[in-house]
């Protein structure tokens, strides 16, 4: 059976995915510490989820590895989606967009509590094409 | 050569759509003996060199020489084309009628009229607007007993098109894609019908909202576009555009780019288009350019410009839509209501045509106060939705729905108007799409300001890049009330203060505030004060943005060089 931690994470990919940050209050407790890409609260984080799905309507995120320690755990995560509305200062080009992710989430009483967010922009910003000499020859 | 051959050669031209080459064997087929065929080839050849306006008057004379020289059957078949021609091209019911009149009383006299009924059938369909579809049914008969073609195409199309309009799609889009497929298998023997069946086809398919109608015939559409110039059924000669059906019908569709958001591309055709229509009469098929311009400029906020490009159009049922925006935003939701529910009653029986005005009317009804009738019209979207099930439709509904939600405070607002802001994105209408974010920003704002912000913050980004100029200050004006800048200037990294733009590095390497408060000897309150300074100027929503905007526009650090 799955802990109650892991499924805390597997929820809050849900909401991520099904385009509804506001709902992140289900899983996030109020006091949210929040570094690197998630932001410093859940405000934040809340906004950093949003302008991804703004750009990229389609935001699909497709759990690769989930794994736990005591009441950490951590995620490699590879999202998919189609770049609509500008990002970045980038305007929407119709592409398709494959990136990676890496979270690591501190769960306690099923809530997230604190989070730590990477996820590869170089590859996200050369796949809208902001790169151009990232093109592979 | 003889006068013979040259209107042989004229004919092979024509058939192999070599129009200039069809129209100078058919000049000089004249100058040596002037005779109908002559009249009648150079008149076809014309029309596909885009001179309809000539076209129509040769084909006229045509028609009397015909008559002259005994032809009736001919004549009959050239005034039915003539009738049609004034209907479709340029809207001249008169002309149009009596031509179809006269076709009517010189058919009783025919013997040999073969499928000539089954087109004056098709005629007298095409004269009243969509609907039952008998008179293109009986069309169809003729056409499959005497073997016509072109007539079979063309009356499929319509029954098909008559058939969606009331509602039934599975049998409509049945005729249409067979006649499609008889069309493009190369069954027909005049292009003419081939273009005419490609443009009913885009017309249900926007009727429809539903794209993918079109898709199974993409390739070839995109062919046929390429390998004939279409004469006036699409007049104009440009080929920017990506999606299939602006590839298509760029020409008459300045409409297409207004959806698509492409407002500066939608101003040039349209304006062209309005201007055609005033000195030549010509009028694209599907849309009454002056409608779609009186759209444009009431989302540039240019609303003199709209109301008196609109006078003497205001009674025009196309017209109604924009001139119900127009009232709207003149602060007179009463009047849109008014001419919305009158234009609503002339298309009873036509529900997906009522489906764009429906969709306004609830925005007029709660610009009115009348939430009962806000309420009653999302309703009668979401039916209409529930049959089509197309992304457009589906994106309707949740936005009239979400908007009556919105006015009723009710917390199901926010997943609708999410959800619809998603459907018209997916459907390749981005203005729709921003003005349903806007909404959502507005249901988030009284539990969620930061996330309202950030929503509008899209909107307004979007809106302002489109141009829709009128738009975007109702959402500029939206954040100023949530207490925030909406505009930014240009996004430039000069902007920023020499410390901003050292926090901006730290946020590039992913530093939280806490870490950056520490790096530079600051408070994390400051360190904060500075992230968000940064994110407000530049126009961005996030840190995840303002790194990614720092990987583009910060000069590369030793040991960060990205190539």
């Amino acid at each position: 059976m799955e802990t109650t931690e892991k499924s805390v994470v597997r929820r809050f990919y849900e909401i991520v995915g099904s385009g509804r940050p506001e709902v992140l209050d289900e899983v996030c407790s109020a006091g949210l510490k929040g570094h690197a890409g998630a932001g410093s609260d859940l405000q934040e984080l809340k906004n950093s989820v949003a302008s991804l799905l703004a750009a990229f309507p389609d935001l699909t995120p497709d759990v690769r590895h989930l794994v736990q320690e005591g009441d950490l755990v951590s995620t490699w995560v590879s999202y998919t989606g189609t770049h609509q509305a500008d990002f970045a200062g980038v305007p929407a080009g119709g592409r398709r967009v494959k990136f990676a992710a890496w979270d690591l989430i501190r769960v306690e009483d099923g809530e997230i509590v604190e989070i730590t967010q990477y996820c590869d922009l170089f590859t996200i910003m050369s796949q809208i094409g902001a790169l151009p000499t990232a093109a592979p020859a | 050569m003889n006068g013979r051959d040259h209107l042989a050669a004229g004919s092979g031209a024509l058939a192999r759509g070599e129009w200039a080459a069809a129209r100078d064997a058919f000049q000089q087929a004249w100058s040596t003996e002037e005779t109908a065929d002559a009249l009648d080839g150079l008149a076809q050849a014309l029309w596909w060199l885009n001179d309809p306006a000539a076209a129509l008057a040769l084909r006229a004379r045509a028609f009397a020489r015909l008559r002259g020289e005994g032809r009736d059957t001919e004549a009959t078949a050239v005034a039915i084309w003539l009738a049609r021609q004034y209907r479709s091209l340029y809207r001249r019911t008169q002309m149009a009628d009596g031509w179809l009149s006269r076709a009517r009383s010189l058919l009783t006299e025919v013997t040999d009229g073969r499928s000539l009924r089954g087109w004056l059938l098709l005629a007298e369909s095409e004269a009243g607007p969509l609907g039952a579809g008998t008179l293109a049914d009986r069309a169809v008969v003729i056409a499959r007993e005497h073997g016509d073609r072109d007539l079979e195409i063309v009356a499929l199309m319509r029954r098909g098109a008559c058939a969606v309009d009331t509602g039934d799609v599975a049998r409509g889009s049945s005729d249409l894609h067979e006649a499609m497929t008889a069309a493009t298998s190369g069954e027909g023997h005049d292009v003419q019908y081939l273009g005419e069946a490609l443009c009913t086809l885009l017309e249900v398919a926007s009727l429809l909202g539903d794209p993918g109608m079109v898709a199974p015939w993409a390739e070839f559409l995109v062919g046929f576009r390429s390998s004939y110039a279409f004469g006036p059924l699409l007049p104009f000669e440009t080929m920017a555009a990506t999606d299939l059906i602006s590839a298509f019908c760029t020409g008459c569709c300045g409409g297409v780019y207004l959806v698509t958001g492409r407002l500066d591309a939608a101003e040039e055709q349209l304006e062209r288009a309005v201007t055609q229509m005033v000195t030549t009469g010509l009028r694209p098929r599907c849309l009454n350019p002056v409608a779609d311009l009186v759209e444009l400029r009431v989302l540039q906020g240019r609303l003199e410009e709209a109301e008196a490009l609109l006078t003497g159009f205001e009674d025009d049922l196309e017209c109604a839509g924009p001139a119900a925006a127009l009232d709207c935003a003149l602060a007179r939701p009463r009047r849109a209501v008014d001419r919305l529910v009158g234009a609503l009653g002339a298309l009873a029986g036509s529900p997906y045509r009522a489906l764009p005005l429906r969709a306004r009317l609830v925005d007029a009804a709660l610009g009115a106060g009348d939430a009962v009738l806000a309420g009653e019209s999302a309703r009668q979207v979401a039916e209409v939705a529930a049959t089509t099930r197309t992304p457009l439709h589906r994106a309707h509904r949740d936005d009239a729905l979400g908007k009556v939600a919105l006015a009723s405070e009710s917390p199901d607002a926010t997943t609708l108007l999410r959800s619809a802001a998603l459907a018209f994105a997916e459907s390749g209408a981005p203005l729709p799409a921003c003005r349903a974010r806007l909404a959502l920003a507005r249901s988030l704002a009284p539990r969620d300001r930061g996330l309202a912000v950030t929503e509008a913050r899209s909107a307004l980004q979007a809106l302002d890049r489109m141009g829709a100029t009128a738009e975007a200050d109702r959402a500029a004006a939206f954040l100023r009330g949530l207490g925030v800048r909406g505009r930014t200037g240009p996004r430039d990294v000069g902007l920023l203060s020499r410390r901003e733009h050292e926090v901006l590095g730290l946020v590039t390497e992913g530093l939280s505030n806490a870490e950056i408060a520490e790096r530079l000897f600051i408070t994390t309150k400051t360190a904060g004060h500075h992230v968000s300074n940064i994110l407000t100027k530049l126009g961005l929503r996030s840190r995840t943005e303002a790194a990614a905007f720092a990987l583009l526009n910060l000069p590369a650090r030793q040991g960060r060089d990205h190539r």
